[in-house]
């Protein structure tokens, strides 16, 4: 962002830099798939399908907390699925070596996927 | 021969001078600008050899300072980079067929700049919520939760990040009702943006009048008293990039 363009602010100026920084676009949000790395454009592009499924099961799961519908036995199972779940996309981020900033999908003007 | 659509302008009451205007910005851009007319509306362009030309970051940077030094100016309604047409005619084509659209799009934005608004957390924020969401929280945590399992812990964490994450969102929520309460008293022309980051608070786009520019800065002051521990940053006058929402594609 141009400086002249800055009417005003109040705060730390590096902290607003550094966060306005964050904004800028990049080239993480987007799927790069060419001949030469169709393997891990597709996977990228599985693994954050995945990941968004895998948080919004995690989002249910704490609403049936908060609705107390659930059982001690069904407590047990939830954290056990969600641990391993959480275990299992780790292995899989390493193994195509994506971390949880790539596993992101910008979509324009609706904003980030996740 | 392609043509650059820079922005687009009524023509009944600017012709006259926004063409000496753009006479004198292609001397200083050195690029050849030109306005092709209808009888309601004109465009700004310039002309181009190539169709699917590759974006390089020092052409979109040329193409938004002019856009940006004729906003300053005159009231236009703002292309995005790459809206390239094949021909003149294309040009009073597509201001003919969406005549109705741009001719309301520009009396909403008339004699209107667009400013930002943001208000994101410091840093100090940020370390004093966690330190306290983790106190509160664990207050709040149901009964089922407690126990010594690693399912348990592994669930009792997850549920105080969700704790923390609807506290978060509420507290924004209030913030941002503040803000619009404040930004209301000169502006019903009011665009709230997806917190693209979990630093931001607010992160708000708006068009006023030009002649309330000074009053806007009263009011982001008054704001900032208000939200102190708090960074707020005010930005413009902008093209009305996000009340001009124009795609030729």
């Amino acid at each position: 962002m141009d400086s002249d363009k800055i009417l005003y602010y109040a705060g730390s100026a590096d902290e607003i830099i550094e966060e306005l920084e964050k904004l800028k676009p990049g080239i993480q949000g987007r799927i790069n798939a060419t001949p030469d790395n169709v393997e891990s454009g597709l996977a990228k592009l599985v693994l954050t399908l995945i990941e968004l499924i895998r948080k919004l099961i995690e989002k249910q799961a704490m609403r049936r907390i908060d609705g107390n519908s659930l059982t001690e036995a069904q407590i047990e199972e939830l954290g056990e699925t969600l641990m391993k779940l959480e275990k299992k996309m780790e292995e899989l981020k390493d193994i195509f070596k994506l971390t949880d900033k790539d596993l992101n999908l910008n979509l324009g003007p609706l904003g980030d996927l996740m | 021969m392609p043509l650059i659509i820079y922005a687009i302008f009524d023509s009944i009451n600017y012709i006259d001078s926004l063409s000496s205007y753009v006479d004198a910005l292609s001397l200083k851009s050195k690029i050849k600008l030109e306005i092709i007319s209808t009888s309601t509306l004109s465009a700004i362009v310039s002309r181009t050899t190539d169709l699917k030309k590759q974006a390089c970051q020092n052409d979109v940077m040329i193409y938004a300072t002019i856009i940006g030094d004729i906003a300053a100016k005159y009231s236009i309604l703002p292309m995005r980079y790459g809206s390239i047409v094949s021909s003149p005619f294309d040009v009073t084509e597509l201001l003919n067929n969406h005549n109705e659209t741009f001719v309301t799009l520009i009396k909403k934005i008339t004699d209107k700049e667009e400013y930002s608004l943001r208000i994101l957390y410091s840093h100090l924020d940020k370390e004093k919520n966690n330190t306290e969401d983790f106190v509160d929280l664990s207050q709040n945590v149901p009964n089922i939760l407690q126990g010594n399992t690693d399912s348990k812990k592994y669930l009792l964490n997850k549920y105080i990040k969700h704790l923390s994450e609807e506290k978060r969102l509420q507290y924004i929520d209030k913030i941002q009702s503040i803000v619009a309460c404040n930004l209301q008293t000169i502006t019903d022309l009011i665009v709230y943006n997806k917190q693209t980051t979990t630093g931001f608070i607010v992160d708000a786009v708006f068009m006023i009048e030009r002649s309330k520019k000074s009053e806007l800065l009263d009011l982001v002051m008054q704001m900032q008293t208000l939200f102190s521990e708090h960074n707020v940053v005010l930005s413009g006058p902008w093209p009305p990039y996000n009340f001009s929402n124009i795609n030729i594609g």
